[in-house]
């Protein structure tokens, strides 16, 4: 067995691709680094308390899960892609909805319970501007790929249908959903965007054991990744980062809204 | 500096107005195109008019692996310049193809792909297994006026050849003709299929060398046309195959490299070739197939050129090299000792072709394809010493020769 396990959710079939490239690279650079997959992030977070793996790939509901039971859990490393993530509310150009205060009394539709950027977060949001569901508004949701945190973007397809068939006012999903439905020409002529949420952090590497002699060795693996190899370039494309950052301070607080909203739907 | 200060000063390389009330398909694609066009570190500057469509871009720019450096609204809309964050290609300095400028670099750019020379390669384009990606082992300085040569000397076999003028010959005459050709046929299929087998493997950079050795394919095409036409022009049709030549040409074929490979089949093999056109040039009964066999023999004459130049550069920069080249020639001769050599039936229809039919004519025309075959082993020996061989090395090597011819 390697010495290094990391564990990845396979939430679609390029994650074995883009391991298959990390692992080989490691090989090369004699890290001895494997990876194994988990169908959902709650037995990859019971698997990394377990110490059935060294390290998990995380979603951010996922990291804030671990990190309440493991106290010690440290987050490592995330894409810079995870960095001020962003979700978004969709709605009807002609709808004369401008602001999230104007979603009172409407129907609003999010995307899978677990999904922080189609679900905990936008919920939040609202509750932020004293909008509280099904007081309020009308809460729906539409659980696609539960265990699967989002990843997948499937409930954010799911509701987008929902909105265009006017069943709903608005709706909510990641922007980087978004941009890929105006690329794939679902995104509609009538849909217009009217918030863009502040940043907040997503996916991290996390440890749970301190002081672990891996940790070092493995963020300096990933940071030094040689992005002028074709290689290392197509998994960084398929992974949607420029750039593996470490986890500091200002990436850290980017969890502190999510961590309240959960706190607020009971999701520990 | 303050970030306003960005924006006036010339500090974006481009810039777009989007003016349309949400990020249509139609300005994703064009900012999506844009990237490529810009090195890593280089601004540019997006106005935007609508506040959704704020929104949408800059999620774009964070899914983009850019970066907002500074924004600015007024009561047009909102500014934003944004930094690429990544470099996306490799430039290249080089010309492409314009019929004068050689590859520059001695191995082929790692990522080099299905490209024309020059190209600027995208960092994620795929490795493709391009074994033969130096220069040394692959390039001939006469190379681009071999292929400007080719373009010019390009012939038909529909236009060039007037089929109807072939008169009615004896038929044992006729017979020899169709057995020639068909052992012309044969050979012209494995000066086909091995820079074939080459090509894929070379590294379009060397894109000179690709598109001639294209040009040999399709010459050896229109010589497989021509010679099984000319064969089926008459009655009689094409003739027998032969073990001996199979053996040879097989021989040939299975030869993994490349450089051998070039000196073996045009070198030796075509070159040898060249001896036999002249010969049936010289002999054959009517003007139509003389025309088809002086036309075959200018385009031979080329790929011989090629071989050539390409095998002389190479021993010139290691000389050791021959003892390479005549460990193929030795090896191979191996294989082919395991049986007769000769084509018996290709040796007699150029004796008859020469001599003629009856005994003495016969006679004669054995003579004159000994002489042929002497005449061969002599300009394959000139042919080596031009390449920069010992003339004893070259004597022993065209011993070992294939029989075949090719």
């Amino acid at each position: 067995m390697a010495s290094l396990m990391v564990g990845v959710v396979a939430y679609d079939p390029k994650v074995v691709l883009i391991w298959e490239i990390i692992r080989d690279y490691a090989k090369e650079k004699k890290f001895d680094l494997d990876y194994v997959l988990f169908s959902n992030y709650e037995t990859q977070v019971q698997a990394l308390l377990d110490k059935k793996v060294d390290l998990a790939w995380n979603t951010n509901v996922a990291w804030l899960r671990t990190k309440k039971r493991a106290p010690f859990a440290e987050a490592l490393l995330m894409r810079d892609s995870d960095v001020d993530f962003t979700s978004m509310f969709i709605a009807h150009e002609d709808s004369n909805i401008q602001t999230l205060e104007d979603l009172k009394n409407k129907r609003v539709c999010f995307g899978s319970g677990d999904s922080a950027q189609a679900f905990i977060l936008p919920a939040y949001y609202l509750k932020e501007q004293g909008l509280e569901p099904n007081r309020d508004y009308t809460m729906n949701r539409v659980d696609s790929d539960l265990g699967k945190h989002g990843d997948t973007g499937r409930s954010e397809y799911d509701i987008l249908e929902k909105l265009k068939n006017n069943e709903y006012d608005a709706i909510a999903l990641a922007t980087s959903t978004w941009m890929r439905m105006i690329e794939l020409g679902l995104s509609g002529s009538s849909l217009r965007p009217f918030y863009k949420s502040r940043g907040y952090s997503h996916c991290n590497f996390t440890n749970i054991t301190p002081n672990a002699s891996y940790v070092n060795e493995f963020v300096e693996f990933m940071l030094g990744m040689d992005t002028q190899r074709s290689d290392i370039t197509k998994m960084m494309e398929m992974e949607a980062l420029s750039k593996w950052v470490k986890t500091g301070e200002y990436e850290l607080q980017g969890y502190n809204e999510l961590e309240q909203a959960m706190e607020w739907l009971n999701l520990f | 500096m303050e970030r306003q200060d960005l924006f006036l000063m010339n500090t974006y390389v481009a810039e777009y107005t989007i003016r349309s009330s949400s990020l249509t398909q139609a300005w994703l694609l064009r900012l999506n195109a844009l990237l490529p066009t810009l090195r890593m570190g280089e601004l540019f500057k997006v106005t935007v008019l609508q506040r959704s469509v704020s929104f949408e871009f800059e999620g774009w720019v964070q899914v983009n692996r850019c970066s907002l450096v500074a924004t600015s609204s007024d009561l047009e809309g909102f500014s934003y310049l944004v930094r690429k964050d990544f470099e996306s290609h490799t430039l290249s300095e080089e010309h492409g193809f314009d019929g004068r400028s050689e590859p520059t670099l001695d191995v082929a750019p790692k990522l080099f792909g299905l490209m024309p020379r020059g190209a600027h390669i995208e960092n994620s384009s795929p490795l493709y297994p391009f074994e033969l990606s130096e220069k040394e082992f692959l390039w001939a300085k006469n190379v681009t006026r071999l292929y400007e040569e080719a373009k010019q000397n390009q012939w038909s076999a529909d236009t060039d050849i007037d089929w109807a003028a072939i008169p009615d010959l004896d038929p044992v005459i006729e017979t020899a003709i169709c057995q020639v050709m068909t052992y012309l046929a044969e050979n012209e299929f494995s000066a086909l299929y091995i820079p074939g087998k080459f090509l894929s493997k070379i590294s379009p950079y060397y894109m000179e060398l690709v598109m001639f050795l294209g040009t040999i394919i399709y010459d050896e095409a229109r010589h497989i046309e021509a010679f099984s036409r000319r064969a089926n022009a008459k009655k009689i049709g094409l003739q027998y195959s032969t073990t001996a030549t199979q053996r040879s040409l097989y021989s040939l074929f299975i030869e993994k490299d490349y450089f051998k490979t070039s000196f073996l089949l045009h070198v030796l093999g075509e070159g040898t070739f060249l001896d036999l056109l002249d010969f049936l040039i010289k002999y054959a009964p009517d003007p139509v197939t003389k025309k088809i066999v002086t036309l075959a023999k200018k385009d031979e004459q080329r790929h011989v050129n090629y071989g050539l130049v390409h095998v002389k550069a190479l021993v010139q920069a290691n000389p050791k090299r021959i003892a390479y080249l005549k460990e193929a020639v030795d090896s191979r001769k191996v294989y082919l000792d395991e049986m007769n050599q000769e084509n018996e039936l290709l040796l007699s229809s150029l004796a008859i072709l020469a001599g003629g039919s009856d005994e003495e004519g016969y006679a004669l025309g054995y003579e004159r394809v000994e002489q042929l075959k002497k005449r061969m082993g002599e300009n394959r020996v000139r042919r080596m010493i031009e390449c920069g061989f010992d003339e004893e090395t070259a004597k022993e090597i065209s011993m070992s020769h294939t029989a075949n011819f090719m």
